[in-house]
């Protein structure tokens, strides 16, 4: 090593933010730049410090170092409380015990990097995501049992309606606003439904099996057959469908969600026809699923919230619904690391993609 | 016309006068109402009722508990099993219970009581 190198090594040591130390096998120091005076709290350039002899709550972690190096030669990121003047810091030491020509003894580098604020601001962020977790739990139940309890008092006063509609005596006025109660009625039930539904889908897929998803599309297909054949409607299989690990009873009713949007988004005019079907994407190899249906479709600009709770692209004159269903198909979807979106370039027609990325035992069947 | 006796058996005294306004509707049936399984019970061991309609979940004695102690007084005793929101195991443990029929809440309607109570005494009579 030349002069110049040793020159530039010695200020770097000194300069450098990181406390560093030189000790021998006593625990005496050699060497010490400013941060490791900083971070101890006194100066170490006094050639009597010593990690032994230190201050017991500022020496003890380093003493068990230089014990321990003697026996292993190296440590790598040990974590230790160090107490100083300015109270305890988490420093993050790291060590080696080299023989040293010129001294003609052992010696222990040890660089130690306070990683107290670092620690501090990791510790918060899962503080916060753990109270993150523990409130969307909450609301979750919330959700649950506030549509549980909503649902008989709704019930209730749809049949109390109902019953109404059997008195002969009524007028014309009040028979048409008992229609109403009973139309408003099963609006209301409808949404506690689809609120009890949302909230019974876990942000988690949960039970997952491999299972074949031309299985799951058929037994979902022949759950919607009475609503498709009652709108005259045609739903299609194309391809070759992948066998993927999933919660089948949540992608069951992903699916009829999907079918069941497809038919309510019927034009009037037209036969409806929805085709499902499935292709390898040749640059990521992940799985997609294709929804595309000849319906109304929905403006463009809609694309990126259709799957908000609650939002509908077209007005409740037009169309029935409470905006949940696609909600709970985007949870779905996130719940097993899936990604689905939603496009209508054209006039007409809606198409939902659904993502699956590749799994290593994914296969495919016809 | 044969009138056909019913108990209703429900915790909730709204339902209890809904599921009677239904029945009285249909016509040709006798109701009785008892608030909870085990004044049901009572009422059973001295008169009989051709049918019970009894709520599934009630506090103290559930549905499917009633239908189990009102079959052991009486083995041909039919029993239809109301709920408002049917657990997913519900008919495997209805069954089991020997509960004739289940029925949602959420679907009554004078035709259907009187189709599914007719269905059951029918069915008893075979």
């Amino acid at each position: 090593m030349t002069a110049i190198d040793l020159k530039a090594y010695r200020q770097l040591f000194d300069e450098m933010p990181v406390a560093a130390l030189l000790l021998d096998d006593q625990g005496n120091c050699l060497k010490a730049n400013e941060a490791a005076s900083d971070l101890l709290g006194e100066s170490l350039a006094d050639p009597t410090w010593n990690v032994f002899e230190a201050d017991h709550v500022r020496g003890d972690e380093l003493a068990y170092l230089v014990e321990s190096l003697r026996k292993s030669g190296s440590v790598d990121s040990h974590d230790a409380m160090l107490y100083g003047p300015d109270g305890g810091r988490l420093v993050r030491i790291s060590g080696h015990r080299i023989f040293n020509d010129s001294l003609g003894k052992h010696v222990t580098w040890m660089v130690l990097g306070d990683v107290t604020d670092r620690s501090a601001a990791a510790y918060q962020l899962a503080q916060v995501n753990r109270q993150l977790e523990e409130s969307n739990r909450q609301l979750d139940q919330f959700a649950s049992m506030a549509a549980h309890d909503l649902k008989a008092p709704a019930r209730r006063v749809r049949m109390f309606a109902q019953l109404l509609s059997n008195d002969a005596n009524l007028g014309e006025l009040a028979r048409g606003f008992v229609v109403r109660i009973l139309a408003s009625g099963a609006q209301m039930e409808d949404i506690i439904d689809s609120l009890l539904q949302f909230a019974g889908v876990s942000e988690e897929a949960g039970d997952t099996h491999l299972t074949a998803m031309k299985d799951v599309l058929q037994q979902a297909c022949a759950s919607c057959a009475k609503e498709v054949k009652e709108a005259g409607y045609e739903v299609h299989l194309e391809g070759t469908f992948p066998i993927v690990t999933m919660n089948r009873a949540a992608v069951e009713q992903l699916i009829v969600n999907l079918v069941h949007n497809a038919v309510k988004f019927r034009r009037p005019d037209v036969p409806g026809q929805l085709t499902i079907t499935s292709r390898d994407d040749e640059r990521s190899g992940n799985h997609v699923l294709t929804f595309s249906d000849n319906g109304v479709g929905f403006p463009n600009q809609d694309s990126g919230h259709l799957f908000e709770m609650l939002y509908r692209a077209h007005s409740k004159a037009e169309f029935e619904g409470n905006g949940i269903g696609l909600a709970i198909c985007q949870r779905i979807c996130k719940g097993h690391g899936w990604r689905i979106q939603a496009a209508s370039p054209n006039e007409f027609g809606a198409t939902f993609q659904i993502t699956i990325p590749k799994e290593p035992t994914t296969s495919r069947t016809a | 016309m044969s009138i056909t006796s019913v108990l209703i058996i429900d915790d909730s005294p709204t339902d209890l006068l809904i599921l009677s306004a239904l029945l009285d509707l249909c016509g040709g049936y006798e109701v009785a109402q008892a608030p909870n399984g085990s004044a049901a019970l009572k009422m059973l061991a001295d008169r009989r009722a051709d049918v019970c309609l009894v709520d599934f979940d009630m506090p103290g004695m559930t549905g499917l508990e009633f239908t189990i102690e009102a079959r052991s007084l009486r083995p041909e005793q039919c029993c239809i099993l109301v709920t408002g929101a049917p657990p997913a195991d519900l008919a495997t443990a209805a069954e089991q219970a020997g509960v004739h029929t289940i029925v949602s809440k959420a679907s009554l309607s004078p035709q259907l009581l009187d189709a599914t109570i007719q269905a059951a005494i029918g069915a008893r009579l075979q």
